[in-house]
């Protein structure tokens, strides 16, 4: 056996057990073309050292103890979760500004904490452009004023007829669609990429899921612009596509290469230029025809910590993003189905400072048709929690004297339960003249747990025949309704891969919902 | 579901459980120094290295829920130090694209405005800036792992951070120190002995 250059450097660099180190000293001894060879690696890393070395080094006396304090400070991690969470759930849910001195002052310190020191100039140009920005408000308040009642005058039915309407089968909106006729797959769940693909292959089809969800971070696929990661995914695809099972990707996260300097980088947010995304999904098209069936574009674009921070939420930014990653997937492969970002179930919420953290789900999707949202996606992708309202509830009349979690009784919205979002998205579709689109679940699921970590509560409720129960239910609720696509069920196997996370909480594996849904599969496969 | 409520979602990654909390502080108070040392190599500003550290902490504090799940530590300090490196190099690359843009067209321009720092942007003459420049200059990857090896990082946690076979680390790190021998002796031919 030889020794390789790789080998000679692992040697200069202490990387080689005793006995392979020994080996490689015999043959140096022996060979004088390798002491060469050996000496020129050695003065390659010398210089390399050297000149990493002149690099200034650190002067001021350090203590990590401090940099903690410094960091924990920033956080303010203070107040304990109990009392957060009893702000969150009494609060009145009418109320379009909420402002809660202590929580946003945690937010506030947070976001804080990662702004990089400013010099006085630079301190006074922002003020500068506060005060341009009050101005501005001021003489524009009466336009937005005027624009919000058109567009709520011009859509908002009476609740009453929101549930008549949808219930009746047999109307122009419950004609076959398109998209969901090609398919007849109607069962999808999301799966851990790194959990273990075959054992999840298997699972897959016991259970009769004829699609697969899975997160694509852009950014750790492009950490870098133009140098691309694809080895993993390219594994991972292929072992399910050569199953037949489709493929969705939920294509989210954008590289800070990417991305506004300006924007929060503590949390999720989209590109500066939507050319740049709307490239990089024509890549994902084009690299997995025929593997990957279908790309949702973004997801939660109406929530804080995926639109780029605070007061940066906006539905023209999103659809501008959503008509260039259209066009340029269909350019790429016109047989990608396009599905649009899934919206988070929310309630309207603005700091009176920064702006808004949240947009309601229904208003966002509104402003979404506002600013040309129509003829840009083949399928509405939509989030469905259950929390801890059982898959059929209805929102405005839900009642649950056991519930230990009182959000979906006390304060009352759409955005509690499974079907909420579902009928409100469908209306919309409707006024707008979509009627033949469908809406895809893109998640949802209910979570259990003996004692949830804090903002998962409603855990503590739902038990596993429970939750067994509420997915069959809502599965056979959508087979029902034609409007409704394949539902990816919120998760297989994270029980497995993140153990002791909420994302634990959802995973189905070695649960009773996992054998009802067998018990489902099996059933369907006598029918045929 | 991720998410069930807005708010919910909002103070969730303010609200670790006290197990994360501590694994956390054992992580930070292993890794800062290390991490801000080698950022303040890289950048040449101590404030800068500090805000671009405390940075790095945070996202590794958003990250706890799948860090804690990971047993193979190696793989927590590789995944550390790629993201610090990362920061840090894009930074120096971002500075360095500042620099070429402001020499452009500040002279053709009257209103360009001043550089924010022109001490730190338009480092020509010192040595410390060469070597910046050299690194900037190289392949991404090149560069991190040099960064990396530099710090201090075994062939292992190199592995791990740039998701490669143990076994490719040697070759990967001897063509990266030959490109930057290279360009380093290009730059100073007087210390070619």
């Amino acid at each position: 056996m030889g020794v390789d250059e790789a080998k000679l450097a692992a040697y200069l660099d202490g990387e080689l057990s005793e006995e392979e180190r020994e080996r490689v000293e015999e043959h140096l001894a022996g060979s004088p073309w390798l002491r060469d060879k050996l000496e020129r690696l050695r003065q390659e890393a010398d210089q390399v050292n050297q000149a990493l070395d002149s690099l200034s080094p650190v002067s001021a006396v350090f203590s990590a103890s401090q940099a903690l304090k410094r960091f924990q400070s920033q956080l303010s991690l203070a107040p304990g979760p109990n009392s957060l969470a009893d702000e969150v759930y009494s609060r009145d849910h009418s109320q379009l500004v909420w402002e809660s001195p202590s929580l946003w002052a945690e937010i506030r310190s947070g976001l804080k904490s990662v702004r990089p020191r400013r010099g006085q100039a630079m301190q006074d140009s922002i003020q500068r452009k506060r005060m341009t920005l009050v101005a501005v408000l001021i003489l524009t308040i009466p336009a937005i004023t005027v624009a919000f009642i058109l567009l709520f005058n011009s859509y908002i039915p009476p609740l009453g007829s929101v549930r008549l309407r949808v219930a009746q089968p047999g109307q122009q909106m419950l004609t076959p669609p398109a998209a969901g006729s090609i398919l007849p797959a109607q069962r999808g769940i999301q799966v851990d990429p790194l959990g273990d693909t075959q054992a999840n292959i298997e699972h897959l089809k016991a259970l009769g899921f004829g699609w697969v969800k899975f997160q694509m971070a852009w950014k750790d696929v492009e950490p870098i612009q133009g140098d691309y990661r694809w080895a993993r995914w390219d594994e991972v695809i292929g072992a399910y596509a050569e199953k037949g099972i489709y493929v969705m990707l939920s294509i989210v996260k954008a590289p800070d290469w990417a991305r506004p300097v300006d924007d929060d980088k503590n949390v999720e947010g989209l590109p500066a230029d939507p050319a740049t995304y709307a490239e990089f999904v024509a890549r994902v098209a084009n690299r997995y025809r025929g593997q990957v069936q279908a790309i949702e574009v973004w997801d939660e674009q109406n929530m804080w910590y995926k639109a780029g921070g605070v007061g940066r939420i906006d539905a023209k930014t999103y659809v501008a993003l959503l008509q260039q990653a259209y066009q340029a997937i269909k350019a790429a492969n016109e047989d990608t189905i396009v599905v649009s970002g899934a919206m988070a179930p929310a309630v309207s919420v603005t700091d009176a400072t920064n702006g808004a953290l949240a947009l309601d789900d229904i208003d966002y999707l509104q402003r979404m048709y506002a600013n040309g949202f129509k003829g840009y996606f083949d399928v509405l992708g939509a989030y469905a929690p259950g929390n801890n309202c059982p898959a059929l509830a209805d929102w405005r009349t839900f009642e649950d004297e056991s519930a230990s979690f009182r959000g979906p009784v006390e304060t009352r919205h759409h955005s509690w339960c499974f079907l909420g979002p579902l009928e409100a998205y469908r209306e919309v579709m409707l006024a707008n003249g979509d009627g033949d689109k469908v809406i895809w679940v893109t998640q949802f699921g209910w979570a259990v747990a003996d004692s949830p970590v804090p903002g998962y509560e409603y855990a503590a409720d739902n038990t596993y025949k429970e939750q067994a129960q509420w997915i069959v239910e809502a599965y056979r609720w959508a087979a029902d309704h034609a409007w409704i696509g394949p539902m990816f069920l919120w998760n297989l196997d994270y029980g497995l891969t993140a153990p002791d996370t909420p994302f634990a909480y959802f995973s189905i594996l070695d649960t009773p919902a996992y054998d009802a849904l067998m018990e489902m599969s099996r059933a369907e496969e006598k029918e045929k | 579901m991720k998410t069930s409520q807005y708010t919910l979602s909002q103070v969730r990654p303010l609200m670790k459980s006290h197990q994360v909390e501590a694994l956390f502080e054992d992580l930070f108070l292993r890794h800062y120094e290390l991490v801000y040392h080698v950022l303040c190599r890289l950048l040449g500003d101590e404030a800068e290295a500090e805000d671009m550290s405390q940075r790095v902490f945070l996202k590794l504090y958003h990250n706890m829920d799948r860090i804690q799940a990971q047993k193979d530590e190696t793989k927590v300090t590789g995944w550390l130090y790629r993201v610090a490196v990362n920061e840090g190099y894009n930074a120096l690359r971002a500075r360095r694209r500042r620099a070429s843009w402001y020499e452009k067209f500040a002279r053709l321009w009257p209103f360009a405005p001043s550089p924010p720092d022109p001490a730190q942007v338009i480092e020509t003459q010192d040595t410390q800036a060469q070597v910046r420049g050299i690194l900037a200059d190289m392949n991404p990857r090149d560069a991190e792992l040099l960064l990396m090896r530099h710090a201090g990082l075994s062939y292992k946690e190199l592995a791990a951070a740039l998701r490669v076979a143990p076994g490719s680390v040697g070759p990967l790190l001897t063509q990266a120190r030959r490109t930057f021998a290279r360009k380093y002796r290009t730059t100073f031919p007087d210390m070619e002995e």
